[in-house]
């Protein structure tokens, strides 16, 4: 394999990466949000009073803990493979002799 | 002494009132033979052999009725006779107590109330809302081992390819934390549908109790 070849793998596999990574956080994003709505519709349609709070704590624990998840795969993941998305993709600039663009 | 039970004549006139239909279901009951009269209002409480009072059933629907306290009688007369044709202002009568009762339309309001109050107690939509909640986190929590394990794959097959070592290694460590925060948001969740299923059972409970 050339190093433009390894270079092109290599750019692949982080938007790829990139993709499921983001794909997980919506999706974990969408849960939570799941998770409020049935306990908001549980609340409207009378749930049994004594239990109820008992789902609102969960919830909550879970929408803390999923943004949590979120901003660390987002903060540690997500930006660290951007990070080599972008050098891989200015050493392929590099490789095929095209003009490097600078972030504005 | 009043009579408890329906003379031939009232059933002639109840089985043609309901054109030989179950009161309850619907059923044809034309060609059965096992033919109930039902006292809405049940003798124990008072109800008499009246035509209002009465109504014809199939014999499922008659053990139906027998399994409601007095209360739930009077809302399945009023919820679920659908064929029992009563006119718009009939009553029954009956005696609670030993003084003489009359069930009008605005007694039946009332009760209707009572069946509007025990709807809000809607315990099967709740175990549908909660099943449904359970379900939505197991499928997120396919999604979450799924990604994880592509993840991981991803790094493999990169590393195999020639992946900068540079790189290879601070994502290696990266995948490890990654795995191990999942993992931990997976026992959590875990533990979120174990409560959620006591929830469950204390619903099927209720339904049963409610049922019986």
């Amino acid at each position: 394999m050339n190093e433009e070849q390894s270079l092109g793998n290599q750019q692949g596999w982080c938007i790829t990466t990139q993709d499921h990574l983001n794909d997980l956080n919506m999706e974990l994003k969408s849960v939570a949000r799941q998770y409020q709505t049935s306990i908001d519709e549980l609340r409207q349609f009378k749930y049994i009073p004594e239990l109820l709070p008992h789902l609102e704590t969960l919830c909550s624990e879970f929408e803390t803990t999923i943004d949590g998840v979120v901003d660390y795969i987002e903060d540690e993941h997500v930006a660290y493979i951007y990070g080599r998305l972008q050098t891989v993709s200015a050493m392929i600039m590099e490789e095929l002799g095209l003009p490097k663009f600078e972030d504005e | 002494m009043e009579r408890n039970n329906f003379n031939n004549s009232q059933k002639t006139f109840i089985w043609s009132r309901q054109k030989g239909l179950c009161g309850s279901c619907g059923a044809d009951l034309s060609d059965e033979v096992d033919i109930e009269y039902h006292h809405v209002l049940n003798c124990k409480d008072g109800g008499v052999a009246i035509v209002e009072n009465g109504v014809m059933l199939c014999e499922a629907c008659h053990l139906h009725c027998h399994d409601n306290d007095f209360k739930k009688a009077l809302l399945v007369f009023r919820a679920e006779f659908k064929h029992a044709n009563w006119e718009e202002n009939s009553y029954y009568k009956g005696r609670k107590k030993g003084k003489e009762v009359e069930f009008t339309k605005k007694t039946l309001d009332e009760f209707d109330k009572i069946g509007e109050e025990m709807n809000n107690k809607n315990y099967e939509g709740h175990l549908q809302m909660v099943n449904q909640l359970k379900e939505t986190l197991t499928q997120l929590q396919k999604k979450m081992y799924s990604i994880t394990e592509t993840y991981k794959h991803q790094i493999n097959v990169m590393e195999n390819q020639g992946f900068m070592d540079n790189y290879i290694t601070p994502l290696r460590g990266k995948q490890g934390q990654f795995s191990s925060i999942i993992e931990n948001l997976q026992g959590m969740i875990d533990q979120h549908k174990q409560i959620i299923s006591l929830h469950e059972e204390k619903l099927e409970q209720l339904i049963k109790d409610a049922r019986n």
